[in-house]
């Protein structure tokens, strides 16, 4: 009989510990819309509706959006967030755009005019020059998120493979 | 000698010492010569336009990175084709050379990485590593010189016909290295089974006048892989480089024996590299080393070795010796990578790889220690997270696993995509990250400055001046950029 209340007694504080454990020592710190965003591929090319990445992260976790809105992230970037938020794996919606290789985008330089338009318009910073100057795009830091291309006026941007 | 590290995982099947290597032949010039170009287009200029003729030794292409080597005629004659892939040299059979100078006594350590990049050299070894990038790398910190003369594939056996013939001009080259980057400590890594070049270099070494560092000689055992580089300084120093960057970065120069007597060559005539030694393994099974001049065409090898033509129909040609087994074809051309060919004519088509039976043979022989049973099995099922875990990035792709696996399964191959796969998702997750910050960053410096516009825009305006004051000060302006005009135009 004292055994067995010992036992009892043992596993009830254990279990105790290990449930108040849990709670304190919780391994997830990162807050789900965060979660969402490092599967996103970073191109913040806006083609899901919303402004970048982050703001569509942002729809994932409240539910405003569905996962099939990134052509960036293609058919694996969609079952990634369908194992992250449990919903079943869909295929990429062609309202938002068709899955292509990665891209990146070459200035014409001796076609621009230095409208600094595309500057502008770059959610990354990675385009540089000057008014009246040629611009140029540092293929390090491109995402080919085709954003430039509507605002140049003498359409001399170009998109090629990486 | 010193005492040796065990190398207890391995391939065995090595050349017994019984066996000598057989002494260098050389082939007939042939009658075309395909020089082969850099992979980028983009990295070099092309010196040379169809119907120019040309010397032996003359380069047919510029570039000032010392990753890109320029490649030089191998042989006099007249170019016939240039494409993207190589030049085609049609030669006269005079072999006349250009004119050079040998290198001059005690060169600078700039003055002998680019004369490296000069003559063209690549490792001999197979990876083709550039010399003078290696060399460039190491002159900031020296701190080893290690020359490889363990070739450790069963079949290839031209390092040690080299080294028997030329012992001197290696270890007089090692002498010149190491003098020349003030390198304090230089180890030769050679494999037990060749009794003949270990004496020929103790000859060498005791004849050498020169007084500079010592060399330290380790005779590592005859198992595969004991040549591959992290392998042989694992055994030979005391050294252990970090995966992360090239052991050139660390002060670790590690040059393979052949590449050395290469450079050695080239010093002493001024001339770049236009040929090497190989291992030729003929359809009928005889081994025989030849100097080949690169750009050789493997049709001719194969026309020189069996006085007839090649037949392209059940000819297997592979290079790189019997572990590595490159798959080539007759119209490749010999490179400074070349160590070994091999023809057979009795190729039976491989058997299908069956499923993996999870015996642990491969564990027992990698020679990295790694298990390539699990690593199969997360490369099959791509799963990066357990590949890092098991350590793929370990993996020196040797192949041992491939021979002994009884299921047939290309192990080897199927880590080298799996780490081509990981190192491409580790490119995105980074470009990924940095996209984010740079968004991030652009983000916050917009919210920022349209936040100091709306202050900005409380400022009440500048107060409005007086119409004559403006007319005035218009006036002024214009005056002062006409008397600028006339002032430029005197």
């Amino acid at each position: 009989m004292t055994g067995l209340l010992v036992i009892t007694l043992l596993a009830l504080l254990t279990g105790a510990a290990l449930g108040y454990a849990s709670s304190w020592f919780s391994a997830d710190n990162t807050s789900l819309v965060e979660q969402i965003n490092q599967l996103l591929p970073q191109t913040q090319c806006a083609q899901c509706g919303y402004p970048g990445c982050r703001p569509y992260a942002e729809a994932l976790a409240s539910g405003d959006a569905d996962i099939d809105q990134c052509p960036p992230g293609g058919s694996e970037g969609i079952e990634a967030l369908a194992a992250l938020l449990d919903r079943p794996v869909i295929p990429l919606n062609p309202e938002y755009g068709v899955e292509k290789p990665p891209l990146i985008a070459i200035i014409r330089e001796a076609e621009c005019i230095g409208c600094t338009l595309c500057i502008k318009a770059c959610p990354v910073d990675a385009i540089v020059g000057a008014p009246k100057l040629m611009h140029t795009v540092i293929q390090a830091h491109c995402t080919g998120c085709e954003l430039c291309l509507p605002p140049c006026p003498v359409d001399c941007i170009d998109l090629a493979v990486s | 000698m010193p005492k040796l590290l065990p190398l207890t995982s391995g391939y065995r099947g090595l050349r017994s010492n019984k066996q000598p290597a057989p002494d260098i032949r050389t082939l007939p010039l042939p009658d075309e010569l395909l020089m082969s170009l850099p992979a980028d287009a983009k990295a070099y200029d092309v010196l040379v336009q169809t119907g120019d003729q040309v010397l032996k030794g003359q380069p047919l292409t510029n570039s000032d990175d010392f990753r890109i080597p320029p490649i030089h005629a191998s042989s006099s004659g007249t170019v016939t084709d240039i494409t993207s892939t190589s030049i085609s040299v049609r030669t006269d059979g005079l072999d006349n050379s250009v004119t050079t100078q040998p290198m001059a006594d005690n060169p600078s350590p700039r003055q002998l990485t680019k004369f490296a990049h000069e003559a063209g050299l690549i490792g001999h070894g197979g990876a083709g590593f550039p010399l003078a990038a290696k060399l460039d790398a190491i002159s900031t910190k020296p701190e080893l010189l290690l020359i490889n003369a363990a070739e450790c594939d069963p079949i290839i056996c031209c390092d040690d016909a080299l080294i028997t013939a030329h012992a001197d001009v290696i270890i007089e080259t090692i002498h010149i290295i190491a003098r020349t980057y003030r390198i304090p400590e230089v180890v030769i890594g050679i494999e037990d089974n060749k009794p003949a070049a270990l004496s020929a270099l103790q000859t060498a070494l005791q004849k050498s006048s020169d007084a500079g560092t010592p060399i330290k000689m380790v005779e590592v055992p005859a198992i595969y892989p004991s040549g591959a580089e992290s392998i042989l300084l694992r055994l030979c120093t005391d050294c252990k480089p970090e995966k992360s960057t090239h052991p050139a970065h660390q002060g670790i120069l590690s040059i393979n024996v052949a590449t050395c007597y290469a450079f050695g060559m080239a010093l002493r005539t001024g001339f770049a590299c236009t040929q090497r030694v190989s291992t030729v393994v003929s359809a009928e099974g005889r081994v025989a080393n030849a100097a080949l001049r690169l750009g050789t065409t493997l049709a001719s090898v194969y026309r020189a070795m069996h006085q007839r033509e090649a037949v392209e129909q059940g000819l297997q040609v592979t290079t790189a010796g019997q572990m590595m087994k490159l798959d080539a074809t007759l119209s490749q051309a010999v490179t400074q990578t070349t160590n070994c060919i091999t023809f057979r004519h009795d190729v039976q088509t491989a058997e299908p790889p069956k499923a993996c039976i999870r015996c642990g043979a491969c564990a027992d022989i990698c020679p990295e220690r790694l298990m390539p049973q699990q690593l199969h099995r997360y490369s099959v099922h791509f799963d990066q997270h357990q590949l890092q875990n098991f350590h793929i990035d370990r993996c020196i792709e040797c192949r041992c696993c491939d021979v002994v696996c009884p299921s047939l399964i290309p192990l080897a191959s199927q880590f080298h995509n799996a780490k081509n796969k990981i190192k491409h998702n580790i490119g995105n997750e980074n470009a990924a990250v940095l996209a984010k910050l740079r968004y991030d960053k652009r983000l916050q410096r917009l919210t920022s400055s349209s936040r100091g516009k709306k202050r900005g825009s409380k400022k009440p305006p500048a107060a409005k001046l007086p119409q004559d004051t403006r007319k005035a000060l218009i006036e002024a302006a214009l005056a002062r950029s006409r008397s600028k005009k006339d002032h430029d135009g005197l």
